[in-house]
């Protein structure tokens, strides 16, 4: 029960993280100065300290009434991760355009269902489209095509 | 005065300027209109293209693209009832019952001579404000620049749809983030954990991608394709009634009016701005009874303001350097690149480039206006594009944006941790836009505090002894304590 309230609150949790590495790292790493000569320190120790406050407002109010929340749909998630993933692996061994086809086409099983031939013709206009756009259009110093 | 707009005149209608101006507008439209991409997505993805163009066309085409894509929005909330950007989605509450009626030519008609209505008058309030702005300006010291940057941010989080707290907390992840890489005054590294790449901080294309391009991809990827509502729209009847050109005029011209007032506030555009003219028409106007039913008054009052508000919106942002959005965060941006710094000065040290855009404003809505009405089929068509090529396509899109900007494969690599960040919040009802304002704000807000403080010699008390400040702080904390309360107060 308790478990199931706080994955409901991840979210609040996750801010609270990262006010307290601001708030934290900035008291313990950096100079917070004087008040007449701020140093790099204080005001990221500031602002990470106003949002572990309110984020423990946000925990306390929502353990009394449960906030909604959407549970992750990680097929999407996944698919456009992999294919922005892909875009940054591919693009320094083979170039932008097989990266653009190999990004289109990881980004296609974000979507559901897809016949092949449809599959097959996203990938080949994405391809097409970026190559239009960019290196013919606005002739951007991009290398289409590496290692070939 | 005149002598002004004549050097405007001049810049703005040389053949290039004009060119990219239809462009932008073109491509901003285009854009808009399919959904869930708005005007940040769009002038983010058109910023790598602008650095190669002189700083005046640059920045004409990419304000075309900006009130081009608010306009494409207002056509997908019309026929769909699906707003492609938030702040068209009053448009909707009107313009979709207006499309079920088959009246759909007549709402975009009247959108399109709305917006055209409500961008003119902001122009005219620009080119009649600014200058005198930019010289009160010039009075300011860096107590009151830190106070405007706090009412911007209370505004840009009180806004969100996800309550006060949320959004504050949103509005301080920002300024945390925006911290990361070296500090100005000391030189001294900030948690960027010795990675060099990080040495300059995250860039703001960088986040405005991630949080919204690929964490909108991840969230909308699987909907179903929207069905397009107003198939049999009798296109003869575009023309209004005689009685209701009548009826439109006084909305429009109230819609204007407020959407130029709260253009001009930073962090709360025109969202706000159209919700606001809409609520209050439907206490002021006669024909309140068919507000929500498909009143012309419904579809006039949100798009004139939405669009006064998208121009004066360049106020603040071209004479005291602070955004009005993100999206003119995104424009500083651009005119930073172009070594031109937005502030009191630019006016009198760039007039060319001042007038010439504003000047460009005024072909850009004539633009609008001409690719709206006969081309309305198109954009009807582009609607229908189904969702399983859209967002693989904006995938690819938006990686390859971020990565020309720098040629930085880093870049791309943290575009996706933002999406990631993006996405999560959003499960949790934690809505990004705040988080974005904070992010530019933040940095110029902690420039300005320490010099505040080094002026005042440490004193605090400098933020309530200056009058501007003083008074501007006082509003903040107004906004902050009636937007916080009741909720509670329902909850309990």
């Amino acid at each position: 029960m308790m478990l199931k309230r706080l994955k409901q609150q991840s979210g609040t949790l996750l801010l609270l993280a990262i006010g307290l590495f601001f708030g934290l790292g900035a008291l313990s790493f950096l100079d917070p100065g004087t008040p007449r000569r701020m140093g790099p320190g204080a005001f990221p120790m500031i602002a990470g300290l106003v949002l572990v406050i309110l984020a423990c407002i946000a925990l306390v109010r929502d353990l009394r009434q449960a906030p909604d929340y959407t549970p992750a749909d990680w097929r999407s998630v996944g698919a456009v991760a992999v294919a922005v993933a892909l875009f940054a692996l591919v693009t320094p061994a083979f170039g932008v355009l097989p990266a653009a086809g190999a990004c289109a086409l990881a980004a296609s099983f974000a979507v559901g269902r897809l016949s092949h031939l449809r599959r097959a013709a996203l990938v080949a206009g994405a391809v097409a489209g970026v190559w239009l756009i960019f290196i013919v259009g606005l002739k951007l110093p991009l290398e289409a095509f590496k290692g070939f | 005065m005149l002598d002004n707009l004549a050097l405007g005149f001049a810049t703005a209608t040389t053949l290039p300027n004009l060119l990219y101006c239809f462009l932008g507008t073109f491509l901003g439209t285009f854009i808009g209109v399919l959904p869930g991409l708005g005007p940040l997505a769009a002038v983010a993805m058109l910023l790598p293209v602008s650095f190669y163009l002189p700083p005046e066309t640059a920045l004409v085409m990419l304000a075309g693209v900006y009130y081009g894509a608010e306009y494409g929005g207002s056509i997908a909330s019309i026929l769909l009832n699906i707003p492609g950007t938030p702040s068209s989605s009053i448009t909707c509450l009107d313009g979709y019952p207006m499309a079920r009626q088959g009246r759909a030519g007549v709402a975009l008609l009247m959108t399109a001579l709305a917006s055209f209505f409500g961008g003119v008058f902001g122009i005219l309030v620009i080119a009649a404000l600014a200058p005198v702005l930019a010289e009160f300006a010039l009075l300011l010291q860096p107590a009151d620049y830190f106070a405007v940057m706090l009412l911007g941010l209370v505004a840009a989080s009180v806004v969100s749809n996800s309550g006060t707290l949320r959004g504050v907390m949103m509005v301080c992840l920002g300024v945390l983030l925006g911290t990361v890489g070296v500090d100005v005054n000391s030189g001294v590294t900030r948690f960027t954990g010795g990675v060099q790449d990080l040495r300059d901080g995250v860039g703001l294309v960088v986040v405005a991608m991630g949080l919204f391009g690929v964490s909108e991809a991840m969230t909308s990827a699987r909907g179903a394709t929207p069905s397009y509502a107003t198939e049999k729209v009798s296109w003869r009847r575009f023309l209004p009634q005689a009685d209701e050109w009548l009826r439109a005029l006084a909305p429009a011209l109230r819609g204007s009016f407020i959407g130029s007032f709260f253009g001009t506030l930073p962090g709360t555009g025109q969202t706000v701005a159209s919700s606001i003219a809409y609520a209050l028409e439907k206490r002021v106007s006669r024909n309140r009874a068919q507000f929500g039913k498909g009143a012309i008054e419904g579809v006039v009052v949100p798009e004139s303001a939405n669009n006064a508000a998208a121009q004066t919106a360049f106020i603040p942002t071209l004479t005291l350097g602070i955004p009005g959005s993100t999206t003119m965060a995104l424009m500083i941006g651009a005119l930073m690149i172009h070594g031109v710094t937005p502030g009191p000065r630019l006016i009198s040290e760039h007039p060319a480039l001042f007038w010439g855009l504003i000047v460009s404003f005024l072909f850009g809505n004539l633009f609008l206006l001409v690719l709206n009405i006969p081309l309305i089929g198109i954009w009807v068509r582009l609607l229908q594009i189904p969702h399983y090529f859209l967002y693989p396509a904006v995938v690819v899109l938006i990686s390859i944006g971020v990565y020309s900007i720098d040629h930085s494969l880093f870049d791309v690599w943290t575009m996706l941790a933002f999406g990631f960040l993006g996405y999560v919040l959003r499960l949790y009802r934690y809505e990004p836009a705040p988080l974005l304002i904070g992010f530019i704000l933040g940095p110029m807000m902690e420039e300005y505090l320490r010099r505040a403080m080094l002026l005042s010699r440490g004193d605090p008390m400098v933020f309530f002894e200056r009058p501007g400040s003083a008074v501007l702080i006082g509003i903040s904390i107004v906004l902050l304590i009636l937007t916080a309360l009741p909720r509670r107060k329902q909850k309990a």
